[in-house]
């Protein structure tokens, strides 16, 4: 579904190199997490495969597309197949927490009756049925954190792209969180996640890519967690 | 397509009301901008007035032999009207001549006497010619001059009036030009400050933008609710403005008619209300859609 072919990125002016000759194939279907410490390119590799940032070089494919082929049209299309879980939650902050979920669906051309039935339901599986008239900055780090798994889960995407989504969760709602993953990796979404949280990754049991000065040091099918 | 144009207007309505500290300071600009091209209208009504009424004043006066028949004067007066650039001809019979200069001199008893002992009457009449230029009151001039005319033409105040004719329309034409400078300068000064206003409160929602974009809405359903929040405050700012207009004519029409000698803002505005309607309504709108579509637009290349 996803491939990286030999991608690069360095940022400027700085000239770090945040990703280093990547070379990553993630088929449909597929349950991946990208482990490893803090500045090893986690959240870059993420960033690149949403086309929030352009590689400096090599290429991304998407179902054999190169993304940076793509007009700004099928850009769109693209991000619509995707639920994007971001590290700092990205919320809407002129919007409340239904209004915040629902937009993913209204992007997709959901219906209002479709809406006003999943997004209650949504809300209710991550804990925040009480809180759907709130604004993102009347939340916790917790409570926005759910809000951002969501919105990333209310349009059955074909791929979810997760960048620390536990980070401010406790222990409960990790074990809900992670269920709720294996679960719509189960009806076939395609998952990418990306933690530096050892218990995440030994709960999950699935394949473990570890970074390192933003190159893959290790690619292992139901791996562990390794410093 | 109906289903997306319902939820751009329902965000922008909502978004607006959510806002009403940020949007506030864009109504206050517009509001001020709006004021600004009416208050422009309003000099330059006031300024065409004025300047009419000078023309009015610097006229030629043509006065004619006493032979001069009626027929001759009236062939005289169509003609000089169906010239380019002759804005009035009025023609002063010499009755009429007399009238007014016993009317002016009714405290004069030596020049009424001395009328008296004249016996007929010693005026001329005469023809009054106001023409839209210094170019032309020279024109007018040289066709009078012409033979044929000057056969019934007694004399001419052009020789006496001519200085002051290039004069005022030179003074005319330099006023006139540096207030067209002076209000394209001020305009084009608020619109900026507006634009900036606009584009300073869109910058502090850049990040909700790009969020917007990452998970995948077009640009019309980014764009959207900003230009649909852009017509509220155009509006608002509109009728502001409005009501201030009809407010600052209705009251300050006494002292403005009495320091230009008749030009009545109220009456201005009410025989132009459809112009002014247009500045403020279509102004204060177009310049919401506008400001607010350009400032979206360099946050939506994420």
């Amino acid at each position: 579904m996803i491939s990286l072919k030999d991608v690069t990125k360095i940022y400027h002016p700085s000239k770090i190199m945040a990703l280093d000759h990547v070379n990553l194939d993630v088929a449909k279907g597929e349950f991946v997490v990208i482990v490893g410490r803090s500045g090893a390119g986690k959240t870059t590799l993420i960033k690149a495969i949403n086309k929030e940032i352009e590689p400096t070089s090599g290429e991304i494919l998407f179902e054999g597309n190169n993304l940076a082929a793509i007009n700004h049209a099928e850009l769109n299309c693209f991000r619509r197949r995707i639920g994007t879980i971001f590290q700092d939650y990205r919320l809407i902050h002129t919007k409340n927490v239904f209004e915040n979920v629902a937009y993913a669906m209204e992007v997709v051309g959901a219906s209002d009756q479709d809406i006003n039935r999943d997004v209650p339901s949504v809300l209710n599986m991550v804990g925040l049925k009480d809180k759907t008239r709130n604004f993102p900055q009347e939340l916790s780090g917790g409570e926005k954190q759910r809000v951002a798994i969501a919105r990333a889960l209310i349009h059955r995407p074909d791929l979810i792209l997760a960048d620390e989504p536990t980070a401010n969760l406790d222990v409960y709602s990790i074990q809900d969180v992670l269920e709720s993953f294996l679960k719509v990796n189960e009806m076939g979404t395609t998952i990418i996640l990306a933690t530096h949280n050892q218990n995440v990754v030994n709960y999950l049991k699935t394949r473990v890519i570890t970074l390192e000065n933003g190159a893959v040091v290790r690619d292992q099918q139901k791996g562990k967690f390794i410093l | 397509m109906a289903t997306l144009t319902k939820r751009i207007i329902k965000t922008g309505i909502t978004t607006f009301s959510r806002q009403l500290g940020l949007n506030s300071a864009t109504i206050f600009v517009l509001t001020a901008t709006i004021l600004l091209f009416t208050f422009i209208f309003f000099v330059d009504g006031m300024s065409n007035f004025l300047f009419n009424s000078f023309q009015e004043k610097v006229g030629i006066s043509v006065y004619f032999k006493q032979e001069a028949t009626a027929e001759e004067i009236s062939a005289l007066r169509e003609n000089l009207v169906s010239k380019p650039g002759i804005v009035k001809v009025t023609y002063v019979s010499k009755e009429e001549a007399l009238e007014k200069f016993k009317e002016n001199h009714q405290n004069d008893e030596v020049v009424l006497k001395t009328l008296e002992i004249v016996g007929d009457n010693p005026l001329a009449s005469s023809l009054k010619i106001t023409a839209n230029s210094d170019n032309d009151y020279k024109n007018v001039a040289a066709f009078l001059a012409q033979e044929e005319n000057a056969q019934i033409i007694e004399k001419m105040n052009y020789q006496k009036t001519e200085e002051i004719i290039k004069k005022l329309f030179a003074i005319t034409r330099e006023v006139k030009r540096i207030g067209l400078l002076l209000g394209l300068f001020f305009g084009l000064v608020v619109v900026v400050i507006v634009f900036s206003t606009v584009r300073l409160s869109i910058h502090t929602l850049r990040e909700e933008i790009g969020v917007m974009k990452l998970v995948g809405a077009s640009n019309w359903m980014v764009r959207g609710p900003f230009m649909v929040q852009g017509i509220l405050c155009g509006s608002i700012a509109a009728i502001i403005a409005l009501i201030l207009t009809i407010v600052t004519t209705y009251f300050s029409t006494p002292s403005v008619v009495t320091i230009t000698g008749g030009f009545s803002l109220f009456t201005y505005f009410t025989s132009n209300l459809l112009a002014i309607l247009a500045i403020q309504v279509l102004g204060g709108i177009g310049m919401g859609i506008i400001f607010n579509a350009l400032a979206v637009k360099r946050y939506l290349k994420v």
